[in-house]
């Protein structure tokens, strides 16, 4: 079979098997027809806007500086493409081993299959990067006076370059699942931290980083840079030496692709099989600890299988110390916010006092929706493991919600020299309370939508969620939105009845932790009758 | 009331998944001591009867006893006595072979330090060896079938649920749990597995039960199966003749048109 072949044959099963999970479900079919309108919606709006004289006419005026900023938008969609082509890999479509290994026992070139599963990956993200970013491109170039042909140009040349990046994005996803565990949690930790930073700086205006910004642009669009090289249509016109980076371009595309399917290739075939030593030692540590103590042997056991797994789930990992840099940052901001003008000092502390509070929430519910979730969801197939084994199902949940509770707990326990420091030891000791009130609920309330709404089938247990789970909560989110916004302009001003607060918030965390555990009961009954058809 | 020497009970069980009936009002008993294999077709329901054993699937009607213990009343008190090695290993990929033998342990409140020998002999004889330390995501389908196997013995069940005994395992691993469930067998476990390796059934088994389209259409000992059909008579042939054997003339058909078809192509 030559290459050509090889992909049509390709491209027309995974075509097939596209349509065939759209078909599967009616939900999916419905979503599928919404999303095709919405399309051709976005399309006609685009057009609509950018065919008013008046806005042609500015963008008309601005056509020089279009023509030298667009590598920026280029390197964003490279950067998607690189992503897009990765995450495609690595938690989209996991399973692809069995149909290369399938693709390769047939009598074809490897270097095709290769080359295949890499641009059949990588059209899928260059779809959804076209869907997106072609209309207003499009629209914006030839509303601003460039010709017909470069733009035409100018498309193709992206297209093929977004295909080449996100081929290089899926070769390193594939290279990546071949990592081990540490390898992978040294990774995500470094980019989780470096994205933070890089967050909390560009949303804090500082000068030093807009001048790096406008430094980094610069680079972006010096003859020396590929971003520039894709943008040489735009050029055609002025200079025709711009010939010589399309040639480039074009040429740094079927380079990435070509050297990766090759790299690919060779990685794949040569293959490493790991011999372990035939030495046989049992290590075990027997340590009863607090929890063996508190809730017994099973919940021990399966707590320490739960931080196990979650502290080995590189992507669960990166996005709680993700949450924690930026939230560490934004406390830290906030803390210490002062606004000049007219605002007196009260006002300025209940302002300080009311971010606290939000954000201090947002961490307290945040942590549980993610651990319980992607916990839960992780499980798959070995939940009959768990309810084959003689323990009460509520056990399980309370082993879940545990991790998610010692995370809370260290948030709260770093929350409160910060906000006694900032806010003063009354209005602190309200936020603490009601933000220890307010995860008890949370945990409680996600472990219940949880159970009912995972699909336990799900290939990636981050987007395992059911729709009508996510909805819900959505709907706990909003809700506990309007609670901050209670506390935040009803009870933190009414400062003067402070001992009533108190007594009531103690109530409330003693019924809240009575509640939690009647939730635990019920999330626990609903997993006990759980038929293995929906996991297994 | 069920007697505590019958190991295992299957009280008219129904299971009917979506308006289909995967198995109809079945029957079987499996005494302390005893090993019965269940065999059948694919799709007749032997997983969907194992499964129901374990408690992670609810019959439509009817009840399972566990040592007296109705699974669906008191699932916790049945589920003590069971150890289940299902055909596709339910081990836990992120952990090593060893972490998912200690949850086990954690979750049939085992001190595993009282086991430490025993751990280390079944190691050996699975050969398992230092993978055990390995995370699960590097293992085999084999590797993981051992450790299933591990797993489920590791608590001391008095009851054996293996389904497809033979899933994934090599020769050597196959004839090592033989002689470990002929043993257990004396020491009064009792085991039901499936398997379509017949000769596996008939050499192993007290007894076999053939299910076919989730009713049990043949009960009885080796020794019956050599009385029931022709002379020297083998479960293969009783079992082909119960459940429908090769369809002979299509194959031939098929030889005949994939010769031709190659002549044609001058394969």
């Amino acid at each position: 079979m030559g290459a050509l072949e090889v992909y049509k044959t390709v491209l027309k099963y995974d075509l097939k098997s596209f349509l065939g999970y759209i078909r599967a479900k009616s939900s999916r079919v419905a979503g599928f027809i919404i999303g095709l309108v919405l399309l051709v919606l976005y399309v006609l709006v685009t057009h609509a806007v950018l065919s008013i004289p008046e806005v042609k006419e500015v963008l008309q005026e601005f056509q020089e500086e279009i023509r030298t900023g667009i590598q920026i938008l280029i390197f964003t969609l490279m950067i998607f493409a690189l992503s897009g082509g990765f995450s495609i890999i690595t938690s989209v479509r996991k399973g692809q081993r069995a149909i290369i290994n399938l693709l390769l026992s047939s009598p074809t070139n490897p270097k095709d299959v290769f080359r295949t599963v890499l641009i059949n990956n990588s059209l899928a993200v260059t779809l959804l990067i076209m869907i997106i970013a072609y209309p207003p491109i499009i629209e914006i170039l030839l509303a601003a006076g460039f010709s017909i042909l470069q733009v035409i140009l100018f498309s193709i040349n992206l297209l093929i370059g977004i295909i080449a990046f996100a081929s290089v994005g899926a070769a390193l996803g594939v290279f990546y699942v071949k990592l081990s565990i540490r390898q992978k949690l040294v990774i995500w930790s470094t980019l989780a931290i470096f994205a933070g930073f890089v967050y909390v700086s560009v949303l804090s205006f500082e000068p030093t980083t807009l001048s790096a910004l406008q430094h980094f642009s610069k680079i972006l669009s010096s003859v020396i840079s590929p971003f520039r090289w894709y943008s040489s249509p735009l050029y055609l016109a002025t200079n025709p030496t711009e010939y010589v980076l399309l040639a480039l371009s074009l040429g740094l595309s079927v380079s990435l692709i070509e050297g990766t399917s090759s790299i690919l290739q060779r990685k794949y075939i040569t293959g490493a099989i790991k011999s372990p030593e035939e030495r046989i030692i049992v290590k075990y540590t027997p340590r009863k600890g607090l929890i063996c103590r508190l809730y017994g042997q099973e919940v021990r056991g399966l707590f320490r299988k739960e931080l196990r797994m979650i502290t080995r789930e590189p992507a669960v990992v990166s996005s709680i110390i993700f949450t924690y840099v930026i939230f560490i940052f934004m406390l830290l901001m906030y803390s210490n916010i002062s606004v000049d003008g007219n605002v007196t000092p009260e006002m300025l502390q209940f302002m300080r006092a009311y971010m606290f509070l939000v954000i201090s929430s947002a961490i307290s519910v945040i942590s549980p929706m993610t651990i319980i979730s992607t916990a839960m969801a992780m499980e798959r197939k070995n939940l009959a493991l768990l309810l084959s084994s003689p323990i009460d199902p509520t056990k399980i949940i309370r082993a879940k919600s545990l991790v998610s509770d010692i995370i809370v707990g260290i948030t709260i326990v770093l929350l409160i020299p910060m906000s006694i420091m900032s806010l003063g030891m009354q209005i602190a000791s309200i936020i603490i309370l009601y933000v220890v009130i307010i995860a008890l609920i949370t945990t409680g309330l996600t472990v219940n939508i949880v159970v009912r709404w995972t699909d336990y089938k799900a290939d990636n247990p981050r987007r395992a969620l059911k729709w009508t789970g996510t909805i819900v909560v959505i709907a706990m989110l909003f809700v506990i939105i309007i609670i901050n916004s209670f506390i935040g302009f009803v009870i933190l001003p009414a400062l003067e009845y402070f001992t009533y607060i108190i007594i009531a918030s103690v109530g409330a965390l003693v019924g809240s932790f009575f509640a939690r555990r009647k939730l635990f009961k019920l999330a626990g009954m609903y997993l006990g009758r759980m038929e293995a058809t929906e996991y297994l | 009331m069920v007697s505590k020497v019958v190991a295992l009970v299957f009280d008219r069980v129904t299971k009917v998944y979506d308006g289909t009936s995967a198995v109809v009002n079945f029957d079987m008993r499996v005494n302390e001591g005893e090993i019965v294999a269940l065999l059948g077709p694919n799709g007749s329901g032997k997983t969907t009867l194992m499964r129901i054993s374990t408690g992670i699937l609810r019959p439509t009607e009817g009840d399972v006893y566990i040592f007296g213990n109705s699974i669906t009343k008191e699932p916790i008190k049945a589920k003590k006595y069971i150890g289940f090695v299902p055909e596709e290993a339910y081990v836990y990929e992120n952990l090593s072979g060893f972490e998912n033998i200690s949850l086990v342990a954690d979750l049939w409140r085992l001190d595993l330090r009282e086991h430490e020998d025993e751990l280390m002999r079944l190691v050996q004889i699975l050969e398992m060896g230092q993978a055990l330390y390995q995370p699960v995501s590097t293992y085999s389908a084999g590797m993981k079938r051992k450790l299933a196997i591990i797993m489920a013995l590791i608590h001391h069940p008095q009851l054996l649920i293996i389904d497809e005994i033979t899933a994934n395992l090599d020769p050597k691993s196959i004839a090592s749990l033989e002689v470990i469930l002929t043993g257990l067998k004396k020491q009064g476990v009792a085991t039901l597995f499936t398997t379509h390796i017949l000769e596996v059934a008939e050499v192993l088994a007290d007894r076999i039960v053939i299910i076919h389209k989730g009713r049990k259409i043949w009960e009885g000992s080796p020794r019956d199966i050599r009385a029931e059909t022709a002379e020297g008579g083998r479960l293969r042939d009783l079992y082909f003749e119960l459940t429908g054997g090769p369809e002979y003339e299509t194959i031939m058909e098929f030889l005949r048109m994939r010769e031709k078809i190659g002549r044609s192509r001058g394969i």
